[in-house]
């Protein structure tokens, strides 16, 4: 018997084609997101912990410095401020002081916050 | 079948097989670079890591210095670090306190790339304990192997901060004070988007003039 393929045939075997080919394609950009997403982790984790080094060159003082979303688009705020360290008996510790350094992954809604505690001689 | 089936059957089978190969190959191409993209990341973050974790933990005594040298052969930037026993050792201990350590970012002149070198050695006991200056230090660790720590750096960037003048420079070389940052900027894949790592190191201060 000399027939060919039915119209059904043709467009169920190019239907299962589409699909393979789109999920893997789904799958290569699944992966490219996931190494992208892994630089942003690591590039945001570096700058917190330099923002955190930066902070323990300078005579602790009060303040909040922002630092503009970069490439990542991730912001980071740095906040020194004076620690409440109490030692018993109640007696608060003078010059300890608290510095936190808060990454905000504006894409993401995701934070990431680093602190750090130093002294300061007077 | 006539053989103008045979051949449009084969055509399509030619374009089918031929588009099944362009996509697994692109998939493998990115498997292949997300891998190696991984792999660079995770050694240019263990050396700066480790850089930290030692430069924090850089002994009250210890002195060092950071400038380039180019002595016709090899580029390279070099850091001197002495009286720093137990700086940058992680397999085994400090083999004197004299010993002097070597970390150098020096470009092939090959390709041009750059390469984290590790060199530690004791000098001899004559060898003096104020001497920095990077060719007779070089002369006298010639013949100890450097030990790559990470290759096919395509640029590398170092700042030192000077607390006391409150700015930032390119080179340190007065061992007799030590930066309160050092910046170091690695650039490892120069593509339309090129990756990097920029780490600043904080060096604990110490009052005074730090003596031998």
């Amino acid at each position: 018997m000399n027939r060919g393929f039915m119209l059904l045939e043709v467009v169920l075997a190019l239907s299962i084609f589409v699909v393979a080919v789109v999920g893997l394609v789904k799958s290569l950009n699944a992966g490219l997101t996931a190494d992208y997403q892994q630089q942003r982790l690591t590039t945001m984790r570096l700058n917190l912990q330099s923002l955190l080094d930066e902070a323990l060159a300078e005579p602790p003082v009060e303040s909040s410095t922002e630092v503009p979303a970069d490439l990542f688009h991730v912001s980071y705020r740095r906040e020194i401020k004076p620690a409440d360290v109490r030692i018993s008996g109640g007696t608060n510790l003078p010059n300890i002081f608290k510095i936190t350094v808060t990454a905000q992954d504006t894409q993401r809604d995701n934070r990431v916050i680093g602190t750090l505690w130093t002294y300061a001689s007077p | 079948m006539t053989l103008i089936e045979v051949m449009v059957a084969l055509g399509v089978l030619v374009i089918l097989v031929g588009g099944i190969f362009m996509v697994v190959q692109t998939a493998l191409k990115t498997v292949l670079l997300i891998d190696t993209r991984a792999s660079r990341e995770d050694e240019i973050t263990n050396l700066t890591d480790i850089l930290r974790s030692n430069f924090r933990n850089l002994p009250s005594r210890a002195h060092l210095t950071a400038v380039p040298v180019t002595d016709g052969k090899v580029p390279e930037f070099l850091f001197i670090v002495r009286n720093a026993p137990g700086f940058l050792t992680w397999l085994s201990a400090a083999e004197s306190e004299n010993e002097i350590v070597l970390l150098a970012f020096r470009q092939d002149s090959a390709d041009g790339h750059w390469r984290a070198c590790l060199k530690r050695f004791v000098p001899a006991a004559n060898f003096p304990r104020e001497e920095f200056d990077p060719k007779a230090i070089l002369k006298a660790a010639a013949g100890i192997p450097w030990l790559e720590l990470v290759a096919d750096i395509e640029r590398v960037g170092i700042r030192f901060f000077d607390g006391n003048r409150r700015e930032w420079q390119d080179t340190w070389t007065d061992w007799r004070l030590r930066p309160a940052l050092i910046e170091l900027t690695l650039i490892y894949e120069h593509t339309k988007d090129p990756r990097s790592s920029a780490a600043v190191f904080w060096i604990p201060p110490v009052k005074g003039v730090a003596k031998t």
